[in-house]
């Protein structure tokens, strides 16, 4: 049996091998990109809407809410990105229900990749929001001693980030393999539900982390900033 | 080892194409539709408001239409029930004018009409008098009543005071018209040269004397000098016996 998607590789060119964690989030891509462009090449205006409308109408809104609520901002610039985790992760899980697919998310690779990504996209979000100085300003606070602390924590919830999103649905994965050679009939079944509501729950924290994170970065720092404002025009006015 | 960085790679690329692709195909498009939507739902709002707006203006305006309408109506009214009366009050006016018009014109046509009424029996009476007399004088005795008139005159012309006589001179004096007898008869030849000798013998005038006949002294005769009169009538009777007749009627009409 083996742990990671990574390891299934159906074709390789020298160091280039398109190992199944490729394949299949090529799959879910193509599912997400050509079910959006069907749903969305006739979207109605007016009062009447199809369902398909009405059901990617609600997931947007309940994003744009969600985003809305943890970062209190405008939710459309993070939105592309956070809804894009949320909706590959989610899609991905979902799938694992077919007999044959691989969950992409299974692999270490892909949810370090994701998490790559989210460590990138949180200082671009904060440098766009507050501009090169601003945001590396966040780094010597409180104390300038304090740099190597933030860099670690920086670095650490993002490796957490990538290992807690691999462990679940590896875990989810292997156990539903265990239970299958011990209890071959209806425990599985249970089990892959159960993946499956495990699976949801991490896409939903996966993306609500990284949101959480690229708010830190923003809003957090406008927060930190303005005490920290606050604090030294107190001294310089009284005393 | 678990993670293969050409994976890891390939991920990160692949990822980014979904989440352009994606914000491409998905959220671009899902948010400029129900921008779109509320756009629409805020301009038909919007509309709705404009035109409950109007409509309430517009509900005003008849508002103060009507009661302007009502205050108007009311003024009208009460203008021309002024006027009514007003115009009653002069046809009214007008009408009892009329009345004291037809009345003031019945009244003097029956006052004209009295009045020709009481000459023709002046007349009728006179003459119906005259002939009765001249009848019972000539049934009586031999004598005419013509001359019975023209010897009273004659009387009268003798004892004429010396007053009256006085002012026939003056009268005949400043006037040169000639000297008048008129009678309601023919008077004769002989009759006529007894008067003319009475005359100038009383008046010592030799001026001409002019005999007439005029139906108005109805029975009588009278000698006329410019504005001097003097003579006998029957009109005399007559007009007392008009004015019985006249109160008997008038007695009548009142009781």
């Amino acid at each position: 049996m083996k742990i990671t998607p990574d390891a299934i590789i159906f074709l390789k060119i020298g160091p280039v091998s398109l190992n199944a964690t490729i394949v299949f989030t090529w799959v879910v891509m193509v599912l997400l990109v050509v079910g959006s462009w069907l749903i969305t090449r006739k979207l109605a205006t007016g009062t009447t809407l199809s369902h398909w409308q009405n059901m990617l109408e609600v997931l947007v809104v309940g994003m744009q809410d969600q985003i809305r609520a943890i970062s209190r901002q405008e939710p459309s610039p993070y939105l592309p990105f956070v809804g894009t985790l949320f909706l590959f992760i989610a899609v991905s899980i979902i799938l694992s229900i077919v007999p044959g697919y691989q969950p992409p998310t299974g692999s270490l690779s892909t949810t370090a990749a994701l998490a790559i990504c989210v460590f990138i996209a949180v200082p671009i979000f904060g440098i766009a929001k507050k501009g090169f100085v601003g945001y590396l300003k966040y780094f010597f606070r409180p104390t300038p001693f304090m740099l190597p602390f933030n860099i670690l924590g920086e670095i650490s919830r993002t490796i957490a980030l990538a290992v807690r999103l691999f462990g679940n649905v590896m875990s989810g994965t292997i156990i539903a393999g265990i239970l299958l050679s011990i209890a071959p009939l209806l425990f599985p079944i249970v089990m892959v539900a159960l993946g499956l509501l495990t699976g949801l729950i991490q896409a939903y924290i996966f993306a609500i982390l990284s949101m959480v994170y690229i708010a830190s970065a923003t809003r957090v720092h406008d927060e930190r900033e303005q005490k920290y404002e606050n604090k030294k025009k107190g001294v310089e006015q009284y005393g | 080892m678990l993670i293969d960085w050409f994976t890891v790679l390939s991920q990160v690329i692949n990822f980014l194409i979904l989440v352009f692709l994606l914000k491409y195909f998905l959220y671009g498009r899902i948010i400029s539709a129900m921008n779109a939507r509320e756009q629409k739902i805020a301009s038909r709002l919007h509309e709705a408001d404009n035109k409950r707006a109007e409509a309430e203006e517009e509900r005003e305006l008849y508002r103060k239409k009507n009661t302007e309408f009502n205050n108007k109506r009311e003024e009208m009214l009460t203008q021309a029930r002024e006027e009514a009366e007003v115009n009653g009050k002069e046809l009214i006016e007008k009408a009892r004018e009329e009345v004291n018009a037809v009345k003031k014109r019945w009244h003097e046509a029956l006052q004209e009409e009295k009045e020709s009424f009481l000459q023709e029996l002046r007349k009728k009476a006179g003459r119906q008098v005259c002939a009765i007399t001249s009848r019972v004088f000539s049934d009586l005795s031999d004598s005419h009543i013509e001359q019975c008139m023209i010897n009273v005159f004659l009387r009268k012309l003798k004892n004429i005071n010396n007053a009256e006589l006085s002012k026939m001179k003056e009268s005949m004096r400043t006037s040169e018209k000639a000297v008048s007898v008129s009678s309601a008869f023919e008077i004769s030849e002989d009759a006529q040269q007894e008067i003319n000798h009475e005359i100038h013998t009383y008046l010592m005038d030799d001026r001409k004397i002019v005999y007439g006949t005029s139906p108005d002294l109805v029975c009588g005769i009278e000698l006329k000098v410019g504005d001097y009169v003097i003579g006998w009538n029957l009109n005399d009777y007559v007009t007392a016996l008009e004015e019985e007749v006249n109160k008997t009627i008038e007695e009548e009409l009142s009781g």
